[in-house]
């Protein structure tokens, strides 16, 4: 099987996010893998141990951190990486389909596999959008894969836990809630290696434009609400303070 | 003495007396077999060690360290005095009987017979004399060391039940079985001597020489009623019973635990004590550690077979003690059998084949689980009690970075290692917000990296982020200004020094944090390094290319304090202090922590396990971002009775380092015994010292 995976980086959440005018100031901002992309490659990596075939990842340059990311992959397993543009600036997810399935296009791939959603995009259209584009199968918020013939077998999760299995032909594409197992860790010394490998290639692509004819013109901060109080100490000193704020509380 | 001393001119005895030649040379047959028998023995380990990977051993001073170790017994001594002194008697009655029946073949096989030079023999006279009384004394000390061994052994102490700790079945009777006939057949030869002796004088009509063998002489004057013909027999008869068991011993010893004679003093010779605190680096960063057993090293191969199951790693293991998979013993024991098997050795007293055991398999997770290697504190407590120089703590992080190779971490490493390779720290917070806790101080730590100062101050992880941590590196920052120290600190530049992840087996995360440190030292300007952190400290001293002199705060405050540059009110009381593993065994610096606590007028009363025999609070090796709920009790737990056990005018439990401020504040809690005893660091001591109103 042939699976494509598509990457997302996404600001990093430990660093303090700050506004400049309608979008987060980008400046200083650290970029991690999307985590749901990780299950995304962690599913595919699983697909390619039991049936063979390969694993592609892509990326959009919109970080500088997409090639460290692309390498991880390749390191944990993934035969090639395809680093789209460099230096882009963000983009909708219109956008983003868009340049996915002019990529894809030539790939001849079984299976495309997105996360759900982003914490950047948490609506989840990308993997919807680049199926649309492809006119293929698409099954979201997907916890898991069984490959058949000529199929896949995949359990989707419905709202409060309820899940169902669908047989999707293939070529399909999948948006990954969570693979089956906890993706896995990749050693430093071949991440390394994944770099001298040569696995990755730059495709030049012009800058994207936004497509889905939204516009954000206002970005706000949470308001800061009256910090939590955390309860700490052994179970039974925590159970005393938690009696204690209920009664005081005026619980009976 | 005089008429003793003329008796000797004419002192000697015949090896073969009464001997008809052939009896002679059925003894020299039957000794040329055991011979074989032996070196075929000798071959089959030696070969073994052969095909281990070559590793660097040659150390002259070690030698001679080792030299002393060996003839002292004192490896053996350190904390077992009886067990030492025990030792001690047999060693050097072993070594004497040895050199005894040397003497005999060079004089009666090589001078007499070979070179044919009677002329020349020289083991009679006053040379017979002084050697029939050496002789006789350690034979005499050979037993009665043996027997008190063999009572330790039949009290059955818990270190000498190789009961498997990880519920794997075993059957280890046959190492119990060796134990005892290695026993037995030592004491056999040593009174089947003495017996042999004995017969002889007495058959040989009392020669007034033959006093100064006290043993014999006197098992002679209580065989005198045999008469002279029937002490004669009974001397034929236990001259072949003994020099059969003799023979059989020589044969016996490479198969079994007498190998150790051999095996134990070269282990020693060869150990590198150090080896737990400078790991060997990577050689090949495509394949690191050990994947298969061809990745050992000839040394590696020599600890497994130098282990003669004392139990004493056993016994100090925090990770054997809180009822995890993992025995320092177990694993020896498990890697030896494994090697034997795939050398094509088979012991006989051996549990026999363990499932896995025939291929040649990958070892890490195979050989060796992989609970039990993520089990390991590395607090270097079975390397330090190992008696023949094993090291077992580099093994396992061998074994371990072939796991982090090949992805098998476990959950909450894998986290760590994430969020280090992110942000430089374990905590997953971002770099920025590394000197976050300076806030509140009422003044500013320079910025090492723009202003000189003397001393640059490595802060660590948790003394950078854990809130009780931090709590104190604001008060260790307070006593060094107020000392008047010039020092700073990297702010967001620091990261997390390495020390654990390199001992979790992650190298390659190791040396990025590393190369980020020394990059940005190189761009601070500072004269020393101190740091809160023992793990910190461990590294930057030994595994930095830089050559930085480096200290441990508690150095400075003592400094500060014995020159008067911090005054100190009295406090009265008792404190218990608990030697960090790193600081300790790992650094060797036992006395600053100590004197800082009487300083402020308190007593320190010891537990049990101080100083290098410390033990662990759990955390080191990467365990403090493992899951440890499934332990039976944490070490710190235990670590926590200990310290009540000393009794409750015992109030303070004294640290120094920031993981165990953690993890002992927790097992204080996690005891019940808050109310009776206080984890404070010695910072804190100090503080309070210097804010008290003085007592009396």
């Amino acid at each position: 099987m042939n699976i494509a995976v598509l990457l997302r980086a996404v600001p990093d959440p430990v660093e303090e996010l700050e506004l400049d005018g309608a979008d987060l100031d980008r400046d200083f901002l650290g970029y991690v893998l999307n985590e749901f992309d990780d299950h995304a490659l962690e599913e595919g990596l699983l697909l390619k141990e039991e049936t063979g075939g390969s694993v592609t990842v892509y990326a959009l340059g919109m970080a500088d951190e997409v090639e460290q990311m692309l390498h991880t992959a390749i390191a944990k397993g993934a035969d090639a990486g395809k680093k789209l543009g460099d230096d882009l600036d963000p983009v909708d997810a219109h956008g983003q389909a868009a340049v996915f399935v002019e990529a894809l296009g030539e790939g001849n791939y079984d299976l495309v596999l997105s996360g759900v959603q982003a914490s950047d995009e948490i609506d989840g259209q990308v993997a919807m959008l680049v199926a649309a584009g492809l006119g293929l199968p698409h099954v979201s918020v997907v916890v898991g894969t069984t490959p058949g013939d000529g199929s896949v077998r995949v359990t989707k999760e419905y709202w409060a836990g309820i899940t169902a299995d669908y047989d999707v032909a293939l070529p399909a594409v999948l948006g990954i809630q969570t693979a089956r197992e906890a993706p896995r860790y990749v050693a430093v010394a071949r991440i390394r290696q994944a770099q001298e490998s040569g696995a990755l290639e730059d495709v030049d692509i012009d800058q994207p434009d936004n497509m889905s004819g939204v516009t954000i013109t206002d970005m706000r901060l949470p308001d800061e609400g009256e910090g939590a109080e955390m309860i700490e100490g052994d179970e039974e000193a925590a159970a005393d303070k938690v009696l204690e704020l209920l009664q005081a509380a005026g619980v009976r | 003495m005089g008429g003793m001393l003329f008796a000797a001119e004419t002192a000697g005895r015949e090896v073969f007396l009464g001997f008809n030649t052939a009896v002679i040379i059925l003894f020299y047959v039957l000794t040329t077999v055991t011979v074989g028998i032996f070196l075929w023995g000798f071959y089959r380990r030696i070969r073994k060690y052969t095909r281990g990977r070559q590793s660097a051993r040659l150390n002259w001073g070690r030698f001679i360290r080792a030299l002393g170790d060996i003839s002292s017994n004192r490896t053996i001594a350190k904390r077992n005095r009886v067990v030492g002194v025990a030792h001690f008697f047999v060693f050097w009655g072993f070594m004497v009987l040895l050199i005894g029946t040397t003497i005999i073949a060079i004089d009666e096989d090589i001078i007499g017979f070979i070179l044919d030079k009677p002329e020349w023999q020289f083991w009679h006279g006053a040379f017979y004399v002084g050697y029939a009384f050496a002789m006789d004394v350690f034979g005499i000390g050979f037993i009665v060391g043996l027997i008190v061994l063999a009572r330790i052994r039949r009290s059955e102490p818990p270190k000498l039940d190789y009961t498997r700790v990880d519920g794997v079945e075993a059957d280890r009777k046959g190492y119990s079985l060796d134990d005892r006939a290695f026993l037995l057949i030592l004491v056999f030869l040593g009174i089947t001597g003495f017996l042999l002796e004995g017969f002889r004088i007495a058959a040989t009509d009392y020669p007034d020489f033959e006093v100064v063998s006290i043993g014999g002489y006197v098992i002679a004057l209580l065989t005198g009623p045999l008469g002279e013909q029937g002490n004669d027999i009974a001397r034929m008869i236990t001259w072949w019973v003994h020099g059969l068991a003799a023979l059989t011993f020589v044969a016996y010893l490479p198969y079994s635990k007498g190998m150790h004679v051999i095996n134990d003093a070269a282990n020693l010779a060869f150990t590198e004590p150090r080896s737990s605190a400078v790991l060997p680096p990577v050689e090949d960063p495509t394949s690191p550690g050990y994947s298969t057993l061809a990745d050992f090293t000839w040394k590696d191969l020599l600890d497994f077979d130098a282990c003669t199951k004392c139990g004493r790693c056993h016994e100090v293991c925090p990770a054997r003690a809180s009822g995890s998979p993992l025995s320092p013993r177990d694993l020896i024991l498990d890697l030896r059998e494994y090697a034997d098997a795939r050398s094509g050795i088979k012991m006989w007293y051996g549990p026999g084949a363990t499932p896995g055991h025939a291929e040649d398999t990958e070892v890490a997770g195979t050989v060796i689980a992989t609970d039990t290697l993520w089990a390991c504190t590395t607090c270097m407590a079975c390397v330090e009690a190992c008696p023949v120089g094993i090291e077992h703590v580099p093994t396992i992080i061998q074994l371990r970075r072939r796991l982090v190779d090949t992805g098998d971490v476990e959950p909450g490493l894998q986290k760590a290692f994430q969020a280090l390779a992110r942000g430089g720290n374990s905590f997953g917070k971002s770099a920025k917000q590394r000197a976050r806790w300076t806030k509140g101080l009422d003044f500013k730590i320079k910025d090492a990296r723009s202003e000189s100062v003397d001393y640059l101050w490595f802060v660590g992880d948790h003394g950078s982020f854990d809130p009780r941590a931090t709590e104190v590196s604001r008060t260790v920052a307070k006593l060094m200004h107020d000392g008047g120290i010039d020092f700073g600190i990297l702010y967001d530049g620091e990261r997390n020094a390495g020390n654990d992840v390199r001992r979790a087996g992650e190298e390659g995360l190791f040396e990025m944090l590393r190369d980020a440190n020394v990059e940005t030292f190189e761009t601070a300007s500072y004269q020393r390094m101190f740091t809160t952190d023992p793990h910190s400290l461990n590294t930057l001293r030994g595994e930095y290319p830089t050559d930085d002199d480096v200290l441990h705060y508690t150095a400075i405050l003592d400094e500060l304090v014995s020159g008067g540059k911090i005054t100190l009110n009295q406090f009265e009381g008792q404190a218990t202090y608990h030697d960090p593993c790193y600081l300790g065994r790992y650094q060797d610096e036992y006395e600053a922590p100590r004197r800082l606590i009487r300083a402020v007028g308190l007593d320190v009363v010891e537990m049990g396990r101080c100083r290098e025999n410390s033990f662990c609070c759990g955390a080191g090796g990467g365990r403090i971002w493992m899951d440890d709920s499934d332990l039976d009790e944490r070490p710190a737990e235990n670590r926590i009775r200990e310290a009540v056990a000393l009794g409750s005018d015992v109030r303070y439990f004294v640290v120094s380092c920031p993981k165990d401020m953690i993890m002992y504040s927790d097992a204080v809690k996690t005891t019940g015994n808050e109310e009776q005893l206080e984890v404070v660091d010695i910072a804190q001591l100090i503080e309070r010292a210097v804010e008290a109103v003085p007592v009396g």
